[in-house]
């Protein structure tokens, strides 16, 4: 999943500004294989551990000495939306974890910040990824 | 067809592999000799070990109590089979006389798709 230009990005009760995408990264973290009496293939496979990864990139307005830290957890929350109205404007939350904070300079000149994230999940089952529907305009 | 024993599909839910385990004499190695210059003793057999046979495979059910239900009709005939009973391989071959001796299971409960759990049977022939 990936998410240009997203609108009102906040990350662990800050606001983050010039966010050029988020990327969100499904991995199996661990997967069962397994083969029969009968032949060569497997006959069943399932992945019960599996991660999902978020990584922001955002552009830096100038030079910063502040910022969030690896371990750091709490809620990123940001909207989507096709157009410049509130038609198909989608909301995407997760529960996060800081795991790398990245300040740069890009070819191109420009200063930007990488963020990645490992979304948790409050009771194991549920996605960490909650995708409402927000046409209302709410926030 | 499926693999049997006692007459039940025990581990039909999944995939699953029949090993048979080593054949043959149960030895003793012979000691140094007690004089120097006197012959070694020789290997001591005690006879055939009984056959058996290892089933390993993974345990399948779209939920908890599914896979529970799997996993206490192992537990039944470890515990209940008072007389030994044939063992099918699924592809023709049959071993009677067997006796589920020992059930393992290899990690713990896997949630994806299904819930699922690997393991590892032990038959022993009777008798022999």
């Amino acid at each position: 999943m990936l998410v240009i230009n997203p609108q009102s990005v906040s990350l662990i009760g800050q606001t983050i500004d010039r966010v050029r995408r988020i990327a969100i990264h499904r991995s199996a973290e661990r997967l069962l294989v397994e083969w029969g009496n009968m032949g060569p293939y497997p006959v069943f496979a399932d992945v019960p551990e599996q991660r999902v990864e978020l990584e922001l990139f955002a552009d830096l307005e100038r030079g910063t000495l502040d910022g969030l830290e690896p371990g750091d957890e709490g809620a990123l929350e940001f909207f989507t939306s096709p157009t410049a109205g509130s038609g198909g404007r989608t909301k995407i939350e997760a529960t996060v974890v800081v795991t790398d904070v990245r300040d740069g300079v890009e070819p191109g000149g420009s200063a930007q910040r990488r963020i990645r994230m490992e979304a948790v999940s409050a009771s194991g089952t549920a996605d960490p990824i909650v995708i409402s529907d927000a046409e209302d305009g709410s926030r | 067809m499926p693999s049997m024993y006692n007459g039940t599909a025990l581990f039909d839910s999944g995939p699953h592999r029949f090993m048979v385990q080593r054949q043959g004499q149960t030895e003793v190695e012979p000691g140094e000799p007690a004089i120097q210059g006197q012959a070694s003793a020789r290997w001591l057999q005690l006879g055939l070990v009984q056959l058996s046979i290892t089933v390993r495979g993974r345990l399948i059910a779209p939920d908890e109590a599914g896979l529970w239900a799997l996993r206490d009709a192992i537990s039944a005939e470890l515990t209940a089979s008072a007389s030994p009973a044939t063992l099918e391989d699924g592809n023709g071959r049959i071993w009677t006389g067997m006796w589920l001796v020992r059930y393992e299971e290899t990690g713990p409960v896997d949630i994806g798709r299904a819930w699922s759990i690997g393991y590892k049977a032990v038959f022993r022939k009777v008798g022999q």
